[in-house]
């Protein structure tokens, strides 16, 4: 299927009665999980994986990435609201969000936020759908053992600039790669690591742990939570017209600032191309150029307008980056992605070169899904603030027992087992400690998607080039990239160390 | 020595030093036991598990004495005390969670997804969130409601109805 056909027909399947009531849903829900403090983009994705199994991809699809398109919104609306990130990638909104509320401009900074949002996620589809003929060649020179070596280069830059410890994050990786081994061995029909057990045979439930890391380990925290969500609620002073015409305002201040937005919007499908570095980073990144190319860098902070559209924009522009890398080689950049992944794994689709040269509709109907469902996040943002920000107002202890029924029996529903529900609850349990103790959950996550691919590549790599495929040119020069930028970061955590322990 | 490096530290700080060592230690323990299985494995099987494994042991020895370093035995000694004489509220918190959990998975299998999930949100939302019972049992309907819509209307997925609802209906293997 050509590019143009499969532009104009996952359009169509887009906007399709059987996929856009779906597509809502899921923007709707993502939003308002974004507008809850504590629950975030990856949260939403888990929630929704246990209804795929009786979807259709494109319909899948469309549900998913809808939920996320939304949660970054939600998350800045919180944010400008009441001082508080609904998601951790909001968190450079609060810098000008929380001065322009105080400054009786809250209108502006949601409708500037909102309109940044939709132009950064349309921005970051233009340029995936642009990068496609491209990426549909270069997939093509990728065989075994080039995407053996990849994933452990994406492994290595999640464990690397992924936050937290660098060896807390190297450990998750490895021990998500070993996750991926559990069950009978698909060549010798062995059966590794299950300890006697039947349940485990086929392995670990994606969908199970995908749940417990997610959905369950976040419920511990919000229950330990007490009182409302943000805390007091301030509501806006302004009435409901003023706030309307605000954002008006703030819709025009957007397209008045199309510099910062193509910038920022270029920033993060850049940064989101790169595993491991996500949207957080590119929010802060996106916040930090807007200021240092701004002739007034001192209102920065104070209620700038371009501080609320920068890292808004960035945001949302690394969806079409993270897509890119997700759709072409399998490897998802974020805990996002590769639920997105196991996602694709459960509706039977397949990433790679199969996807963007005969599924090329379906890779449209992903990125239709980004900026249809960022426009619904912004019209609701827009129009539903009152409504929507009571959500933050509901005390933890009234949502948690709602949203852990849901949770269990979202697991219990993936094949009718206990021992799934069983097995969400084991891995909720350590998603809560891993992000206690500075593990990182997405590169468990991360290394326990790409444990299948690292098998079957390094098997099918070994039969088809001997032994010493990784001398071949491709895998070598990756190899050699791998060892030195993980030889260099190893080097520079020394070197830290050491200066701090003679500052001392 | 190993006084010296906790002088300063609060009882949280301790706490997470310790919980992080008790953590590492126990993947470590798993992951030597994933290890020595591995060893009885085909070549084949055996391969790409012995590989990932080497150096995650290596990275876990390296953690293990990081967090050794950073709290030390005491400190588990001093977090287990707290624990056992419920000093430490967010181990409470969690704890008590995690009873509620187990609550709902008995309730669940005992009379099914439906009344269980009824009984679950009610007790938390009258007893724990003090709410009317009214509002509370409202809410526990409603959202259980939605639930059975969700899954068996729209997605076709059955949900247990619970070993009562089995035998009731003649079920008597176990």
């Amino acid at each position: 299927m050509g590019i143009v056909e499969g532009m104009i027909s996952g359009f169509f399947q887009a906007i399709s009665l059987e996929v856009l009531p779906y597509m809502i849903g899921g923007a709707i829900f993502g939003f308002i999980v974004g507008v809850i403090p504590g629950l975030s983009g990856h949260f939403a994705m888990a929630m929704l994986i246990p209804f795929l199994y009786t979807m259709e991809p494109a319909t899948g699809v469309a549900f998913l990435i809808g939920a996320h398109s939304t949660v970054a919104q939600g998350g800045g609306l919180t944010a400008i609201l009441f001082g508080i990130p609904g998601t951790g990638t909001s968190v450079a909104t609060l810098f000008d969000g929380t001065p322009m509320r105080e400054k009786g401009e809250t209108g502006i900074a949601v409708g500037a936020a909102m309109t940044a949002c939709f132009l950064g996620a349309l921005f970051g589809c233009v340029v995936i759908a642009l990068l496609l003929p491209a990426l549909r060649y270069i997939v093509l020179l990728f065989g075994p053992p080039e995407i053996f070596v990849l994933v452990l280069l994406a492994l290595s830059f999640v464990s690397v600039l992924g936050e937290g410890d660098l060896f807390k994050s190297i450990i998750a990786a490895l021990a998500g790669l070993l996750l991926a081994m559990v069950g009978l061995d698909n060549v010798t029909n062995q059966d590794r690591f299950t300890f006697g057990l039947l349940e485990l045979q086929d392995g670990v439930d994606l969908v199970a742990v995908i749940l417990g890391l997610f959905a369950i380990s976040e419920m511990f925290e919000l229950w330990a939570q007490s009182g409302s969500l943000v805390g007091k609620v301030e509501r806006t002073p302004l009435t409901a017209k003023e706030t309307q015409k605000q954002i008006f305002q703030g819709v025009k201040a957007a397209f008045v600032n199309w510099n910062i937005v193509l910038r920022c919007s270029s920033i993060g499908v850049v940064l989101g191309l790169i595993p491991g570095l996500g949207s957080a980073s590119a929010s802060f990144i996106g916040y930090a150029h807007a200021k240092q190319i701004s002739k007034d860098k001192d209102s920065f902070g104070k209620g700038n307008v371009q501080g609320v559209i920068a890292p808004e924009a960035s945001v949302n522009g690394v969806e079409g980056g993270a897509l890119g890398s997700t759709l072409a080689f399998g490897i998802p950049g974020s805990s996002s992605m590769a639920i997105l992944l196991a996602g694709f794994f459960i509706m039977g689709v397949e990433t790679g070169p199969d996807m963007v040269t005969n599924h090329v509709d379906l890779v449209f109907v992903m990125i239709h899904t980004i900026w249809i469902g960022a426009l619904f996040g912004m019209a609701g943002g827009m129009f539903l603030i009152n409504p929507l920000t009571r959500v933050s107002a509901i005390r933890a202890k009234i949502i948690v027992p709602v949203l852990i029924c849901t949770i269990v029996t979202g697991a219990y529903a993936i094949n009718h087992a206990w021992f799934d529900i069983g097995v969400a609850v084991v891995f909720g349990i350590v998603g809560f400690l891993m992000k206690e103790l500075g593990y990182s959950r997405a590169a468990l996550l991360i290394g326990f998607v790409l444990g299948f691919v690292v098998e079957k590549n390094l098997y099918l790599a070994l039969q088809l080039s001997g032994t010493y495929f990784i001398f071949d040119p491709v895998p070598l020069t990756l190899a050699i990239f791998t060892v030195c930028f993980m030889a260099y970061n190893i080097w520079k955590l020394i070197k830290e160390k050491k200066e701090a322990a003679n500052g001392k | 020595m190993e006084n010296n490096h906790k002088e300063g530290k609060t009882g949280p700080s301790r706490n997470m030093a310790a919980l992080d060592l008790c953590f590492i230690l126990a993947v470590g323990a798993l992951m030597t036991g994933a290890f020595i299985s591995a060893l009885t494995y085909d070549f084949v099987s055996a391969r790409t598990p012995i590989v990932i494994l080497i150096p995650l042991l290596i990275m876990i020895a390296i953690q293990i004495k990081k967090s050794y370093h950073a709290g030390g035995f005491a400190d588990i000694a001093h977090s287990f005390n707290e624990m056992i004489s419920s000093r430490n509220a967010e181990f409470n918190g969690v704890a008590g969670f995690f009873g509620w959990l187990l609550l709902l998975l008995v309730l669940i299998f005992l009379v099914g997804h439906y009344a269980g999930m009824v009984i679950f949100m009610f007790m938390l939302l009258h007893m724990v969130a003090e709410e009317k019972p009214g509002f509370s049992l409202t809410v526990s309907v409603v959202v259980t409601l939605v639930i059975y819509l969700l899954f068996e209307q729209v997605f076709g997925i059955a949900l247990s109805r619970g070993l009562v609802y089995q035998v009731w209906n003649g079920y008597s293997i176990f």
